[in-house]
């Protein structure tokens, strides 16, 4: 078997279909050097598979005498994750673009990168929406004139590689269609990287975007608008290799060497920083203030998703034996519903499945525990409260009425019942200051059904007192009417009976626990 | 954190003491009024040439100025509640919801050793405060008590 891998070649890995992409297409030479770089590898082609989600470098997989599975927009890296979770021996390479893997699929692509899956992730960035013919994309500058912007793009772009940065990849770099040993090797990197590998690579596509990568492939201008990046070495470029980058505070700047500034000057280049704050800044070099850097930006080790995933399953096997997945289908919550209309009940299905050593429960509580002040005053009834009785009247109690009993009652509120005694409404000092003082208003003539709060808020006894804590500091009601189970009114709970619950319930002794 | 240490352990410049407006003593009632329901606080410090000399609340409102609106144009001087009581601003958190709970008052000035005012102590700040300390269990529950989960969601 090794020898027969070993014996693999280019032509090992072309398949039979017709490759359709627009000639001239920066696609080509991207599945060029795959084929070129598979068969060194020595990975069998049975272990491989090619996972794509829409747009014209999603065809890829086609072309590739592999596995492969041409899957749905943006979602790529979705099922490839599902894949080398249930298949860790496979190799798995993700193909997708800009509008693909940054657009319909951000939200897949950023969290493929932070769980760190062990697959190869190769993104054609175009800067276009080739196959839907043209329109601007998350990675088409600012001003980008496109058939759906005729007038130019409006909207930042995105930097592919800061993207991948701030998700937390463990393995980012960038190559280019037309730098072909480069792509190469960069390929070859990826392969090797034990976690998520994301390769940008700049990719031409000459009908609807041409050029937008030339500053960095025209022979007579590349070598001064880009840097290869190096690990270990100081960044230089320049067709003369006489520029390279400095550090300037936090920003970087291009300086000319000579005249005072060697090379121990400058920048040098280390993919394997734990801080990402060395690749992030690289990534910020951009066309035209800097030259575009090619290469690895960082590469650093971290556990393997499917590896931590695949282990933890072994683990709960050896402690709890093999799970039954029927059991758990038919577990708790489901219903056979009878044939026929005659059927009386519905029969429920419920077997209770040993969860608690799974699962803790989320009210469990020790109870020897002593009851402390803490608890007491979060999750004990309202019922242990001193709570006054409530002044209760009648809807059609005048203003006039209902000031007047507030003052002789001393009370900072009315409720208001129905003729069954059941709670109305509530009426409050904070009513008349809010909807009656320094109005023209005849207390005598309206009543305060109009100016009550209706069906307001209402708590029973047996509810935790942490609850009138939560309606009083997120609402702000300084009064609570408390009811019994049919809606009539028992107590009315208000700022001041917490305060005086609160003065109460904690001694002076103030020991740290 | 520890609820109990903090209430005797943080003063009342801890909680928030903004709770106020402040007017001078010849601003008429109806003025003030307007000033307190615009700024929606339900409490104001009476001030002279910078010093308080005293306090008009909305309670104040219910029990002596809804009814009498001949009040309206008065001075607020001849209608407040004149030389409040103050609380220190070094007081602990303790000390004030004992005093307070004890007393009819629902706002208080609080002063600084010279007497300069910094601010009022209200009911609703020490809720608040103290709701602070447990932002899970009290800020992070259901609408309603009875919409409690006993177990964790999907359980």
């Amino acid at each position: 078997m090794a020898d027969a891998i070993e014996t693999l070649t280019r032509k090992d890995f072309v398949s039979d279909q017709e490759v359709r992409w627009c000639p001239g297409c920066g696609d080509y030479a991207i599945l060029a050097q795959m084929q070129r770089v598979l068969p060194e590898m020595g990975i069998a082609r049975e272990d491989m598979v090619f996972i794509s989600g829409i747009g014209c470098s999603s065809r890829f997989p086609y072309y590739m005498n592999t596995y492969g599975l041409h899957t749905i927009h943006g979602r790529a890296a979705t099922v490839a994750t599902g894949l080398k979770v249930a298949n860790p021996d496979l190799h798995v390479w993700v193909i997708t673009g800009d509008g693909d893997s940054l657009s319909i699929g951000g939200n897949h692509l950023l969290h493929v990168l932070r769980r760190n899956v062990d697959l190869n992730i190769i993104l054609f960035n175009n800067a276009i929406y080739g196959l839907t013919k043209g329109q601007y994309s998350p990675t088409s500058p600012p001003g980008t004139r496109t058939y759906s912007s005729p007038m130019g793009s409006v909207e930042q772009d995105f930097n592919a590689i800061s993207v991948a940065l701030a998700a937390e990849a463990t393995f980012v770099a960038r190559s280019v269609d037309r730098n072909t040993k480069h792509m190469a090797e960069i390929l070859k990197r990826a392969t090797e990287h034990r976690g998520t590998s994301f390769v940008e690579i700049y990719q031409n596509c000459n009908i609807y975007n041409d050029g937008a990568w030339f500053f960095a492939t025209q022979a007579d201008v590349k070598d001064d608008q880009t840097v290869i990046l190096e690990h270990g070495q100081p960044i230089i470029f320049g067709k003369d290799r006489d520029k390279g980058i400095r550090i300037n505070g936090l920003s970087p700047e291009v300086v000319t060497l000579g005249n005072g500034v060697s090379e121990s000057d400058l920048l040098a280049h280390d993919e394997t920083l734990d801080n990402p704050a060395h690749a992030y800044l690289l990534s910020r070099l951009t066309h035209p203030d800097y030259p575009v850097p090619f290469g690895v930006f960082r590469c650093v080790e971290r556990p393997i998703y499917e590896e931590q995933i695949v282990a933890q399953g072994r683990q709960a096997v050896e402690e709890r034996g093999a799970g039954d997945l029927n059991a758990l289908y038919h577990a708790t919550d489901t219903w056979i519903v009878p044939e026929g209309p005659d059927a009386e009940t519905v029969q429920e299905i419920h077997e209770e499945l040993p969860t608690s050593n799974i699962i803790p429960d989320i009210d469990q509580e020790d109870p020897m525990a002593p009851r402390t002040a803490l608890q007491q005053l979060l999750y004990d009834p309202i019922s242990s409260l001193d709570l006054p009785a409530p002044e209760c009247v009648s809807a059609d109690t005048s203003v006039a009425d209902a000031v007047e009993t507030m003052r002789s009652k001393n009370m900072g509120c009315l409720l208001v019942v129905d003729k069954q005694g059941l709670l109305r409404g509530i009426f409050a000092q904070g009513d008349l200051f809010e909807k009656v003082a320094g109005r023209d208003i005849d207390l005598k003539k309206i009543t305060i059904d109009s100016l009550m709060t209706k069906d307001p808020t209402a708590l029973k006894t047996s509810d935790p007192i942490g609850h009138l804590l939560h309606l009083m500091s997120l609402h702000g009601f300084r009064h609570i009417p408390i009811v019994d189970p049919d809606g009539r009114p028992v107590g009315l709970a208000s700022f001041k009976v917490m305060l005086k619950f609160t003065g109460g319930l904690f001694s002076d002794d103030i020991s740290p626990n | 954190m520890n609820l109990n240490y903090s209430l005797h352990n943080d003063t009342v410049k801890h909680v928030d003491l903004s709770f106020y407006v402040e007017v001078q003593k010849d601003n008429r009632v109806n003025q003030v009024i307007a000033k307190m329901q615009t700024s929606q606080r339900k409490c104001a410090l009476v001030m002279d040439q910078g010093k308080l000399i005293g306090i008009f609340t909305a309670h104040d409102i219910a029990r002596r100025v809804i009814d009498q609106s001949e009040a309206l144009n008065e001075p607020i001087e001849t209608i407040m509640t004149p030389d409040p009581l103050t609380l220190k601003s070094d007081i602990t958190l303790i000390e004030a919801i004992r005093f307070m709970s004890d007393k009819p008052h629902r706002y208080m000035p609080v002063v600084d050793a010279e007497g300069r005012v910094l601010g009022t102590l209200t009911h609703y700040a020490i809720i608040k405060y103290m709701s602070d300390h447990f932002p899970e269990e009290i800020y992070n529950l259901p609408p309603t008590p009875d919409h409690f989960a006993s177990t964790r969601d999907g359980a």
